[in-house]
């Protein structure tokens, strides 16, 4: 072996590397021979032994605990939860939320509140389902608030009380539309002439800006009397040699106590029934 | 805190990043010595070998996504950030071994003047020169002297950890073990060997 080939294979001799074996025998003759190679050998050596106590000297060697606890408390604030601030959107879905519950418990109680009210009155069901039916030819129970001398004194009995539940109606007419609907009274006491009695009716004319749809919250039909020269404020034609006379009117009442429509009422038993035709004059 | 012993450094990592932190800890005792050791003897400065330590974890905290499981374990990953954190502050700071330092270099120097210096040294002198003759060496002969003597890695792993070739890593080794041994030969030896290898050659 050459100087040169041992000066390589040197230091894997002192860090006793794995090699060939019959190069390792080589090299230790080698180095036994050559002064110069076996100083090599030596100072290569000696430097892994030096080496080797040095690595033993800081093997031991760590880090102060202080790093530790720097780095896990760094962790922690890394994975600290933080509260999420309400977002606008999130607070307009929860407004939204409560809006639609809120309506929903509403919606709830006054179907239960419907209910209730139907089974208080069985027997007027019908009747109220009919009178809801605005516009259309339906025989009503007209409740009489002021009462005229030649009315019979049964029909004089309150019924002030009846409710709607409006569903359909056909108010909006430009010309209300003149319908005759026969009555025959719910009360059994009646005879059999007033039960007979039978009425001429206007269709309902909407009064003001609210709608008859509003009657969806309830309401009330009352009979009154108005002096004829009301018909002619609602465009109807009037007979003006009966002006001082009164003429009876059913009035759906909302809710809120105001008037939503009207429409006049004449006993065909009256004599001179000017509702019969629209262009007769009353 | 969870059993975690038998646990790899992957998995480790993997509950940490779900947030565990006993596998933090786990993991930062079984890694933590190696990264100082290895700050601490690229350097000689124990506080610049905790502040190497402590931003190593601090990196795998906050980028341990870039962790590639198929380019090599997470020790390798450590390692490596601390060899460029290392060598960043070294650039920065210039952490010299004052073996050039004139005063410093005497009584090395004077040890080394005897016929025999490794041998007349005491175990603590012998220790305290290679000390200060590797931290002299350039740190790209520092590192594998580092990973492959003091920290007594193979050359595979060295290879892995600087991300360079396995002979890369034999042939710097095998010129900074010659530096080394030139550092701590004494001067009139120095001489002497220089004259010797001018004259005489050797043919076995």
């Amino acid at each position: 072996m050459k100087c040169e080939r041992f000066q390589v294979i040197a230091a894997a001799l002192a860090r006793n590397e794995i090699m060939d074996a019959e190069e390792r025998a080589r090299a230790l003759a080698h180095a036994a021979a050559c002064e110069r190679c076996e100083q090599v050998l030596t100072l290569q050596s000696r430097l892994s032994e030096g080496l080797v106590s040095l690595a033993q000297e800081t093997k031991a060697t760590q880090a102060p605990s202080a790093v530790e606890d720097k780095v896990l408390a760094a962790y922690r604030e890394r994975t600290r939860v933080l509260p999420v601030p309400a977002s606008p959107l999130r607070r307009r879905f929860w407004i939204s939320a409560a809006a639609a519950v809120l309506l929903l418990a509403v919606g709830l109680l006054g179907w239960r509140w419907y209910v209730a009210s139907m089974s208080q009155q069985p027997g007027q069901a019908s009747s109220q389902n009919a009178a809801a039916n605005i516009g259309a030819t339906a025989p009503v129970k007209p409740p009489v608030v002021a009462v005229s001398p030649s009315q019979p004194p049964n029909a004089s009995t309150p019924l002030g009380s009846r409710r709607f539940q409006s569903r359909k109606h056909s108010t909006t007419h430009a010309q209300p539309r003149l319908d005759v609907a026969k009555r025959a009274t719910a009360q059994p006491s009646l005879s059999a002439a007033t039960q007979e009695l039978k009425e001429i009716t206007t269709a309902f004319v909407p009064l003001g800006y609210g709608s008859a749809l509003d009657l969806q919250d309830g309401g009330q039909m009352v009979r009154v009397e108005l002096p004829r020269s009301v018909l002619a404020r609602f465009g109807l034609p009037m007979n003006m040699n009966r002006a001082n006379e009164k003429i009876k009117a059913d009035v759906l009442v909302g809710a809120d106590g105001l008037a939503r429509a009207i429409r006049f009422v004449q006993p065909t038993n009256e004599p001179n029934s000017g509702l019969k035709a629209g262009n007769e004059r009353n | 805190m969870k059993v975690h012993t038998d646990v790899s450094d992957a998995d480790l990592l993997r509950s940490m990043l779900a947030g565990d932190e006993d596998a933090l800890a786990v993991l930062y005792r079984r890694r933590h010595a190696s990264i100082f050791r290895f700050a601490l003897q690229m350097s000689g400065s124990p506080a610049l070998a905790e502040d190497v330590t402590q931003e190593v974890f601090m990196v795998l905290l906050r980028d341990s996504k870039s962790y590639d499981p198929k380019r090599g374990p997470l020790n390798w990953f450590l390692m490596g950030i601390a060899r460029n954190l290392t060598r960043q502050r070294l650039g920065r700071e210039h952490f010299y071994a004052p073996l050039e330092n004139e005063q410093s270099d005497r009584p090395l120097a004077d040890e080394l003047q005897r016929s025999n210096p490794l041998d007349e040294l005491s175990r603590n002198q012998t220790i305290e020169a290679i000390r200060t003759a590797v931290l002299s060496l350039p740190p790209r002969y520092r590192e594998v002297v580092v990973l492959c003597e003091l920290q007594e890695l193979s050359y595979v792993e060295a290879a892995g950890i600087l991300n360079c070739a396995i002979g890369t890593v034999r042939s710097r080794l095998h010129r900074a073990r010659a530096l080394l041994i030139e550092k701590l030969r004494p001067a009139k030896e120095e001489d002497a060997a220089a004259n010797r290898a001018k004259t005489a050659r050797c043919f076995a």
